[in-house]
């Protein structure tokens, strides 16, 4: 029979589509720090997505974990809000700030999935911190708490900051 | 227009001679070959760093702020793949015409989320060949460059002679 066995054009290019797209996926479940399929990229809505997922922690588990060295501190408020002065050796991930999208994609680069994330930001209604939560978590970071109204209650305690 | 030539005693413009030259080079099935390897290292050597970095990757795609939030890491889960699938079978020459489709496709919405993010006058490094943020920022020269790649893609797509490639080992029934 002429023709058995060709491959059409149009099935060619649907083959080559279906086989990168199960590849993709299945390579993402098998590695250890997978993608979720869908990331929380919505951010500066009110109120942010997901969170309600987001576990808070409470300021003495915090101290305890910051003493220990258990846990990786982040500063949502803004750069200059951070130069102020920031919990001692947190990093500033401004969700606001115009250069976040680059600051976010050295951070992915540079710090492993698996590292316990705290992240702060000022007043009981700020909503910076689920918002970095969010978008953390949907990069795959697997451990990200809150710790709200983190800095002023840090101040409080009087625990240790550094910047200007 | 006097082009210096005179039509009456046979003489060939020099403008067209040109062009029927570099048609003539563009369209020579031996070229495919030529772009089909340089085409297909282009775009395994670009899935390489977006493989290993998936998240870094999904940021990147999500600074050019075109996508839908919800899009994006299925995008940077599976675009990388699609690239290293499409470069492996232009070189090999496995279905090399549906693989410069897809290229091609892809090579224009590249081209699009450039013209939009320089239009925009955002300042973002490519996420093209390194998901790096210490990489330059993106400028004209990326889309010049996003282009000459599409001249190659679409030479394969629509002149590709099955030279050289896995397609010529089936039997002609099968092709």
């Amino acid at each position: 029979m002429a023709g058995q066995g060709k491959v059409p054009f149009s099935q060619q290019v649907i083959i080559i589509l279906l086989l990168s797209l199960g590849m993709g996926l299945a390579a993402n479940a098998l590695r250890s720090a997978s993608l979720p399929l869908v990331g929380d990229w919505a951010h500066g809505t009110f109120p942010p997505k997901g969170e309600g997922d987001i576990p808070m922690v409470p300021l003495e588990d915090a101290v305890a974990k910051f003493l220990t060295e258990e846990a990786l501190f982040l500063d949502a408020r803004s750069t200059a809000d951070y130069q102020l002065g920031h919990i001692r050796g947190a990093l500033n991930l401004p969700v606001h700030d115009g250069d976040f999208g680059e600051r976010l994609q050295k951070f992915s680069l540079e710090v492993d999935h698996e590292v316990e994330l705290i992240i702060y930001c000022d007043g009981i209604g700020c909503t910076l911190s689920p918002e970095l939560a969010a978008i953390l978590k949907g990069l795959g970071y697997r451990d990200v708490k809150i710790l709200t109204n983190g800095w002023t209650e840090w101040i409080m305690a009087g625990m240790p900051i550094e910047g200007e | 227009m006097d082009y210096g030539w005179d039509a009456d005693r046979g003489g060939v413009d020099p403008v067209k001679r040109c062009m029927r030259f570099v048609m003539g080079l563009y369209t020579n099935p031996y070229a495919s070959v030529v772009f089909r390897w340089a085409v297909g290292l282009i775009f395994i050597y670009a899935s390489a760093d977006k493989l290993l970095h998936p998240s870094a990757f999904a940021v990147a795609v999500y600074n050019y702020r075109i996508l839908p939030g919800s899009f994006i890491n299925l995008v940077a889960i599976t675009l990388p793949w699609l690239e290293l699938v499409c470069g492996i079978l232009l070189i090999i020459g496995l279905f090399p015409r549906a693989a410069a489709l897809i290229l091609s496709v892809l090579l224009v919405v590249f081209f699009s989320a450039l013209a939009a993010a320089i239009y925009r006058g955002i300042d973002i490094s490519c996420g093209c060949f390194t998901v790096s943020t210490a990489a330059e920022k993106i400028g004209i020269s990326y889309m010049v460059r996003d282009l000459l790649v599409l001249a190659m893609s679409l030479q394969i797509l629509f002149f590709d002679g099955n030279l050289v490639s896995v397609e010529r080992l089936r039997p002609t029934h099968y092709r």
